[in-house]
């Protein structure tokens, strides 16, 4: 009966302790996206390649949070040759194209503003600290193990004190 | 197992803590003109600050390891106690 109090305390501080190291690691993972700084930028030039039916990206989506803004000017990778925005639709940093464009060359030139988000020295602290809390996760299985061991190893020995006490008897 | 609770509460407190102290002075900080003596405190503090984060990969790590300890100390010291004549 003291074993199973034991088990029952166990688990439950087990599941309070997981929850909370989520929880934790949750709100400082928020707070490193909240402590971003949005900038914005411009590219100009930037080669990429002609865009198809199905769609190419611009590189800005790489980056850290990138969002694209509307393509202001393409100009053809040889020759420099301005090309239309009627030629183009574009949805976010992705560029597809609405005629065939064959007399183009295969990269072109693309000027755009984009927006990302910088880290500051807040959203790198949140984020060392959420890296930190997540050491804490593969503790919880160490514990687990250890402890159901030993509750393990209490009924064990329980059994064979028993056993003693009996034998003592005789 | 209560020890173990408060002490990743604590822990979460500490670090939520910390980070928000960070933002507030690096708030403070952008809001002083650049390079005045006030602006580089709060850039000072900032960095004080900063250095305290991976210390909680330290705390979380000790922690659990005092715990686990704990645990197997208090398990086999019961078993210890010797024989029941």
């Amino acid at each position: 009966m003291e074993n199973t109090k034991n088990m029952n305390a166990l688990i439950l501080a087990v599941l309070v302790v997981g929850i909370t190291l989520v929880i934790g690691i949750y709100i400082t993972a928020q707070l490193q996206t909240t402590f971003r700084d949005y900038s914005s930028a411009a590219v100009v030039n930037e080669s990429n390649p002609k865009p198809t039916s199905a769609g190419i990206s611009l590189n800005a989506v790489y980056a850290e949070g990138g969002a694209c803004g509307s393509v202001t000017e393409i100009y053809n990778g040889t020759g420099g040759m301005l090309i239309g925005l009627g030629n183009i639709t574009q949805s976010g940093c992705t560029v597809v194209n609405t005629t065939s464009m064959l007399p183009y060359t295969a990269n072109w030139l693309w000027t755009y503003p984009y927006t990302f988000r910088g880290e500051t020295n807040s959203s790198i602290a949140a984020g060392q600290v959420t890296d930190s809390l997540g050491t804490g996760a593969p503790w919880l299985t160490i514990i687990i193990v250890v402890s159901l061991a030993t509750v393990v190893l209490g009924y064990l020995v329980n059994a064979y004190r028993k056993e003693d006490s009996k034998e003592v008897l005789y | 197992m209560e020890s173990m609770q408060s002490f990743i509460i604590g822990i979460v407190v500490v670090s939520i803590t910390l980070i928000i102290g960070i933002y507030i002075a690096s708030t403070i900080q952008g809001t002083f003109t650049a390079s005045t003596a006030a602006a580089n405190a709060a850039a000072s503090v900032v960095t004080a600050l900063s250095n305290g984060t991976p210390w909680i990969t330290i705390l979380v790590v000790v922690g659990f390891a005092v715990i686990v300890l704990g645990m197997l100390t208090s398990g086999f010291g019961r078993v210890t106690e010797g024989p029941v004549y």
